[in-house]
């Protein structure tokens, strides 16, 4: 009697396009035992997604599939698609990358979990399946869950739409549960709460779990074993103690150095790739003037934004306000990076439109090297553009995809008048500039990677010399190791250049190495503003110590004493008599 | 919701009202339905007086001005009265009874070949998104091409041909012309079936042109949802295919179609005024075709303000189908 739950053996899948086949996976092989965690880690497009649809047999129809999967000892390819459906949602179980989208939208979210329990036990009543939602709910901690059972998706927020996914997961207490990316799309501290019930939830129903991932991060307080895959190919596979603290694989250490830590004071001793680069940043910025004998480039005082919340069709009344930007102050000098961290709906993006708006704002005022944006004419505003630029968050929608690279970089420069040979002589600097080559310049975004997409976001900023980039969570979309290339170019032109960063992240890691300041932002207000190094050693604000404990660390020992039991197993005691 | 569907209705009368109001004009602008008092059509001159008082009676005197022509008329409306059917028919028949009359006989065949072709249109697309490239897939996408490539004209020909060769194979067949048959005793179940049997054949062809373009769109929408993740997740819970298509793909696919089903209302109008004249009802195209060529204004703009009330009403039911299938509008 093995204790096995899956074994995958030598699986390769291919999908066919227009022109060749697309190897999806290749020849890939492990097994997880009952109780136990793997992590499959890997980039974008490594083949991570595609093995655990394969395992769950809902690859597009046109996929072809080689070799075995063996769930429980039961061949899943020699079995049809009833069989499989009886398998599914009952002996395994997975929980999608994005919860907005996984679940139906006109549905109610307890009659969605309901739903699965009567998939598969026909003769439990409505009634009592109703009842059993209600408790999952209530074991995920949804708070007042009766009431939320009857409410649909679009009303849950990201984190607690992730809670339902994983109450429906468990509902029919799986042997195995996949988890495809998780939490990629949550804020870092729902993404912690979210990791502690995924793993109080495997360890209370004792169930394997296959966690797919590209971050690091998550992996090291959640896994017993990791496999790293790229390229469709298993890279390494191993202990979670081996891969992070011995790592045989060259990758496997990139993969880890590319992940920013908040634990090591010293950036040099993470052997990270963009914490090295940060320290060489480090001793240059110490030549600089003082920051107080520094110019002002950006102050902002007072700034306030307050959106109405209307009702009514043809008479609009005002029932509230919703308090976006709630009376902020600080200011940015020449030369420095202002982080601006917080979760989705602090603000952030909000004050940021403000500052680009270059208007007179609803209150408070903002000066641009010393300028009132109130008291700016049209041509003043145009004029200004150059001087305040920025770089947005997914590189795929934010660039032009009919226009050749050179194109784009050049038409902020035609509406600041540049003649001819000088754009096409900045063109070739830009590029060089962000680590990319002249003769880019007449290809098309497609033709371009994300991370290379995303430093010809950052030389569109930097065309017309500006004094201040705003960048907005530049690095979100991007793959760990890309990032990490990407926060290096830019600490380097900061450090080169003299430009000021205004850098808005929700991710605290990020912002660590490339910072000299950091405002951690909430509810529309800075609960906290300071210096990193004491902000990081020395948070003043519970916020900012919420946020620090959210970020997950590439560290399995650190990492599991972060952790705490979140799920209510009660719902759980006696859950087969119960039905 | 009751504000909302008030609100809803209020709008939609401002928009009959104009509607109807715009006929008016362009129609008392434009016709000349006192061209019945003048050669060619009169033989013999008509007397000063007796013209007035004609032109008068039915509110079509050039010499009055067309606003004041316009204000008799919506002075009229108000009181719910039409004026009466004017132009080169002088039967001077009330446009509010002839409606009545004609609406009936009309709208069972619009409202018939709309609910069934969108019934027909979204199932068959369904089947041709589910099995995409399957045979099935491309016989109803070759179909449904054919019978949008072809005037509706010629498929009411195609549809009575056939029935003629069956009726003149087999002996049976379905009533050619005519929605009732008048020599039979009207109320007898003679005269019930033969209505019923008569309806058949203009239905197929408003139920096959309504069908065909819903199926395309239909097909559209539900390729998007085969795509979905919460699709995905309803297999993953083990739902079968068919099963995950029609608990949650059916209902997501059918949200943007309920925005068509104003239009179809309109194309299936459309469609009725050739369906009318070829199978020799006396319904509401029939009459719209016929006011028109008679310079009949009245008569016109009633019949805008019928289809204008149908498509209004239409769209309200397919706010409400809205409102119905997802929660996230109401």
């Amino acid at each position: 009697m093995t204790d096995t739950v899956l074994t995958v053996n030598d699986l390769s899948v291919s999908f066919p396009s227009e022109t060749n086949t697309v190897h999806a996976v290749q020849n890939l092989s492990y097994e997880v035992r009952k109780g136990e965690a793997l992590a499959i880690v890997g980039e974008s497009g490594s083949g991570k997604s595609v093995s655990s649809l394969a395992v769950m047999g809902l690859l597009p129809v046109n996929a072809s599939v080689s070799g075995r999967i063996d769930l429980l000892g039961r061949n899943m390819f020699e079995l049809n698609d009833r069989q499989l459906s009886t398998l599914r949602g009952n002996t395994v179980s997975m929980v999608f990358q994005d919860p907005l989208s996984a679940l139906t939208p006109v549905y109610e979210v307890g009659r969605q979990i309901s739903e699965v329990v009567r998939i598969h036990h026909p003769e439990v009543s409505q009634a009592k399946a109703d009842a059993r939602s209600v408790e999952l709910l209530d074991s995920v901690g949804i708070p007042d869950p009766s009431r939320r059972a009857k409410q649909y998706p679009h009303e849950y927020s990201g984190g607690m739409r992730q809670r339902a996914m994983i109450a429906m997961a468990i509902a029919n207490e799986p042997e195995l549960i996949i988890a495809d990316e998780p939490t990629t799309a949550l804020d870092v501290t729902i993404q912690a709460q979210v990791m502690d019930l995924l793993k109080s939830a495997q360890e209370m129903l004792g169930a394997a779990t296959v966690l797919i991932t590209h971050d690091m991060g998550v992996v090291a307080g959640f896994a017993d074993r990791v496999l790293v895959m790229k390229e469709s190919r298993m890279v390494e596979e191993g202990d979670v103690e081996e891969i992070f603290y011995r790592p045989r694989e060259k990758y496997t250490r990139d993969l880890l150095a590319a992940v920013p830590r908040i634990d090591l004071d010293d950036p040099s001793e993470s052997k990270s790739i963009a914490g090295s680069a940060m320290a060489k940043v480090a001793e240059v910025s110490e030549t600089l003037l003082p920051r107080e004998k520094r110019p002002v480039v950006l102050e902002v005082t007072d700034l306030e934004r307050i959106f109405p919340i209307t009702k009514g069709a043809l008479i609009r009344k005002k029932i509230g306000e919703q308090r976006a930007v709630d009376g902020i102050s600080f200011d940015i000098r020449e030369g420095e990076c202002l982080a601006l961290v917080g979760e989705s709906g602090s603000g952030k993006t909000t004050t940021l439109l403000e500052i680009m708006q270059l208007r007179k704002p609803q209150k408070g005022t903002i000066r641009i090297n010393g300028k009132d944006t109130s008291s700016l004419t049209r041509a003043d505003r145009a004029t200004m553009r150059s001087d305040v630029t920025v770089v947005f968050q997914d590189p795929m929608a934010a660039l032009d995809p009919r226009m050749p690279i050179s194109d784009i970089l050049k038409e902020p420069m035609q509406v600041q008048g540049y003649s001819k040979e000088r754009m096409n002589e900045r063109v070739d600097w830009l590029l060089t500039t962000v680590g990319l080559t002249p003769e880019h310049a007449s290809r098309y975004p497609a033709q371009f990677s994300g991370g290379q997409r995303q430093r010809v976001g950052v030389a569109r900023a930097l065309a017309c010399e500006p004094k201040l980039i705003v960048l907005d969570e530049p690095t979100s979309a991007l793959d760990v190791t890309v990032q990490a290339g990407v926060l290096k170019m830019l600490a380097d032109l900061r450090s080169r250049l003299g430009v000021s960063f205004l850098f808005v992240s929700h991710d605290l890691s990020v912002v660590r190495h490339i910072s000299d300041r950091i405002a951690v932002m909430k509810s529309g207000k800075l609960v906290e503003i300071g210096d990193t190094a004491n902000v990081f050693d020395d948070p003043r604000h519970a916020y900012s110590r919420e946020l620090l404990a959210a970020v997950p660390i590439p560290d399995p020992a650190k990492a599991r004493a972060h952790r705490s039991t979140t799920i209510d197993a009660e719902a759980f005691s006696g859950f087969g008599e119960s039905r | 919701m009751l504000r909302f569907m008030s609100i809803r209705t209020l709008t939609y009368l401002i928009l009959a009202f104009v509607a109807s109001s715009f006929a008016y004009l362009l129609a008392a602008g434009l016709m000349h339905p006192e061209a019945i008092l003048y050669p060619p059509i009169a033989k013999e001159p008509v007397p000063l007086e007796t013209a007035q008082q004609y032109l008068d009676a039915r509110n079509i005197n050039p010499d009055v001005p067309l606003f004041q022509r316009y204000a008799n008329w919506l002075g009229g409306l108000v009181r719910g009265d039409l004026g009466v059917t004017t132009g080169t028919n002088k039967a001077m028949v009330p446009v509010w009874e002839e409606l009545l009359n004609r609406v009936p006989i009309s709208l069972r065949l619009v409202l018939l070949g709309t609910i069934i072709g969108t019934v027909l249109g979204v199932a068959l697309g369904m089947v041709s998104a589910v099995r995409r490239r399957s045979i099935d897939d491309r016989a109803f996408t070759f179909g449904s091409f054919l019978i949008l490539a072809l005037p509706t004209p010629v498929i009411i020909l195609i549809v009575q041909q056939i029935n003629q060769g069956v009726l003149d194979l087999t002996g049976w067949g379905l009533p050619a012309i005519n929605p009732i048959n008048p020599l039979l005793e009207p109320g007898s179940w003679d005269a019930i079936s033969y209505q019923i049997k008569a309806l058949v054949m203009p239905t197929i062809v408003l139920t096959a042109t309504a069908a065909a373009s819903y199926s395309r769109y239909m097909k559209v929408t539900a390729l998007d949802v085969l795509g979905s993740d919460y699709l995905r997740t309803a297999r993953a819970k083990g739902l079968r295919r068919g099963q995950a298509m029609t608990r949650h793909g059916l209902r997501m696919a059918l949200i943007p179609m309920g925005q068509y089903f104003a239009f179809a209302v309109g194309a299936a109008f459309a469609g009725s005024l050739f369906v009318e004249l070829m199978f020799n009802w006396q319904g509401i195209g029939r009459f719209a075709i016929s006011s028109i060529s008679l310079a009949d204004v009245n008569g016109t703009v009633g019949v805008v303000l019928y289809t204008a009330v149908l498509t209004l009403l239409s769209a309200t039911l397919a706010d409400f189908l809205q409102g119905v299938l997802d929660p996230r509008v109401r």
